[in-house]
């Protein structure tokens, strides 16, 4: 079995990819950084290295959208594609500059809707194959100070919605991920600063409850027990909700975090 | 809290066909100072001439420095309502859906609003203006013929919500969600004969709800069956009072 993961370099992605090769499956993935692939390299793959294929792919970047299609058909079809790559932009709304903004968007929505499309359009997906997306608690729950990154995962939780319906008679599979705060580098990046640590999700173990519900085809999942108690309340009361996500994140920002492709720079609060 | 249309500063987006050429009537009728954003030529417009026009594309990266100039020139220094109205669809098979298509809609419905609202956010902040996004009653349901423009417009409300926590003692956030119109937005995204289409609500009244709802500041407004089938009958009894 073989499996598309992108944004696998790190977070979420590498947990996953680390889990389907201990399973002994192949995964083809793909990252912006990833540190053995120098940026001069003629073709996108490196040789392979054990089960895992490294492609490097700026997913902002929708005109190498093409090329990076035939390098992944060029393998054979898959038994699941995972779209996992995000971006974060945290702060208030006004504070963070258009063009972070739209380079979100661009990463976290249009992108993977691109690569479904001409993966599903090329037949690189094999029938019983199953199609992830990674979207956040955001979604059932509202996330102030995080506004597009929330936006663009409302947006891709409902397009799996009506792909699932759209891809029922093909037999392919579609799931959509709700993850709650993870251990991850980005999530400290773009957390509230009294965030503990130990109170998020290592993801190693949403990675392992990822693959479990993949298994079990559920059409929709949210690892961790915390987690799916806090969507149920946000679906009964989103108002109240909206409020505590207001106390306990929107209000304890310290500063805006984002990416800007135009400012060409990355601001984290170390530098 | 009340509002009021008359002598507003406005500024609405896609003003030039179906809803949009309504609300603008409506509005200027009512006595707003209104900008109207489309893409098409002044001279393919039926605007009236007493209202100001700019032609932008909104898939374009430039289009928020020229909306912002261009109000900037008109000498506006604050903002009473932004109303994101432009808006495009597709229907049709999921993978015929050409790439360009996928992105025009994803960034007129989506990226323009939040582009635009983060670029004018001083002037709207300046009297506690009232944002008002366009969305639609088919957002958050699974849609498969038109998956793309499904998923913009759950965004949209998304974005409704969390900018509306943001913003509590700044902005108002409003969100209106027309359902079935008979405009040409259905034959531009490629559905030539819309079914139901006896049912679907004209621009014109939902023009007037909009202006109406403006001035109440309701937080959102979806535009159910019920409302069409309430439209639908107001329609058919005017008719037998003729
Ligand atoms: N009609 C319905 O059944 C329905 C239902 C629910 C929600 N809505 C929403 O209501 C809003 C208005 O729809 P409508 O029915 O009035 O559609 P419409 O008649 O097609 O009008 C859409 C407006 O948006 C403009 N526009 C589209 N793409 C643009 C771009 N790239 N740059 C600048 N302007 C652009 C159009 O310009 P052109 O005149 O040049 O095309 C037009 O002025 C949309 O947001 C739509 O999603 C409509």
């Amino acid at each position: 079995m073989s499996v598309i993961i992108t944004g696998a370099a790190s977070g979420l992605g590498a947990a996953l990819t680390n889990e389907f090769l201990e399973k002994q499956q192949k995964v083809i993935g793909l990252d912006r950084f990833w540190p053995e692939v120098s940026e001069e390299s003629e073709s996108l793959t490196k040789p392979e290295q054990g089960n895992l294929i490294k492609i490097a792919a700026d997913l902002a970047n929708h005109e190498t959208f093409p090329a990076l299609i035939e390098t992944l058909t060029n393998h054979e079809p898959v038994e699941a594609l995972i779209h996992n790559a995000a971006i974060s932009a945290t702060g208030p709304f006004e504070a963070i500059p258009a063009s972070s903004h739209q380079q979100l968007i661009d990463v976290n929505f249009t992108a993977p809707l691109l690569l479904t499309k001409r993966l599903i359009a090329t037949g690189a997906l094999k029938k019983g194959s199953s199609i992830v997306f990674i979207a956040s608690l955001s979604v059932h729950v509202g996330y102030p100070g995080a506004l597009s990154y929330a936006a663009s995962k409302a947006g891709l939780a409902n397009y799996a919605k009506s792909l699932r319906k759209a891809l029922k008679k093909d037999g392919i599979h579609v799931m959509t991920v709700y993850p709650g705060p993870m251990k991850t580098a980005q999530a400290s990046r773009h957390a509230p600063n009294d965030a503990k640590e130990e109170s998020r999700m290592p993801p190693q173990n949403a990675a392992q409850a990822i693959l479990t519900a993949m298994k079990k085809k559920k059409s929709s999942f949210i690892p961790g027990t915390t987690n799916k108690v806090f969507a149920l309340a946000g679906k009964a009361a989103p108002s109240l909700l909206d409020k505590a996500m207001r106390k306990i994140i929107y209000d304890k920002l310290e500063k805006p975090v984002y990416e800007n492709k135009i400012e060409n720079e990355n601001k984290t609060p170390n530098q | 809290m009340k509002k009021y249309i008359e002598n507003a500063n406005i500024c609405l987006t896609g003003g030039t066909d179906g809803i949009g050429l309504c609300l603008a009537r409506e509005l200027s009728t009512k006595g707003a100072n209104l900008l109207v954003i489309g893409r098409r030529p002044r001279t393919e417009t039926q605007l009236p001439d007493n209202i100001a026009y700019h032609a932008i594309d909104l898939s374009t990266d430039t289009c928020t420095a020229e909306i912002a100039q261009k109000i900037s020139n008109m000498g506006w220094r604050h903002l009473d309502f932004l109303i994101h109205n432009a808006g495009l669809g597709y229907v049709g098979a999921l993978d015929q859906q050409t790439d360009q298509s996928i992105k025009d809609i994803l960034n007129v419905n989506l990226t323009a609003p939040l582009i635009i609202t983060n670029a004018l956010f001083p002037l709207l902040q300046k009297k506690h203006g009232t944002l008002c996004l366009i969305g639609s009653t088919a957002k958050g349901r699974s849609t498969p013929d038109f998956a793309v423009y499904t998923a913009s417009k759950t965004a949209l409300s998304d974005m409704a919500r969390n900018l509306r926590t943001e913003w509590r003692e700044k902005i108002d956030v409003q969100e209106i969600n027309p359902g079935p119109t008979k405009t040409s937005f259905h034959a531009k995204s490629g559905l030539k004969n819309p079914p139901m289409a006896f049912l679907f609500m004209k621009p014109q009244e939902v023009a007037q709800e909009i202006g109406h709802l403006l001035e109440t500041g309701k937080k959102e407004k979806n535009f159910t069956v019920f409302s069409l089938l309430y439209f639908a009958m107001k329609r058919f009894l005017k008719k037998g009072q003729k």
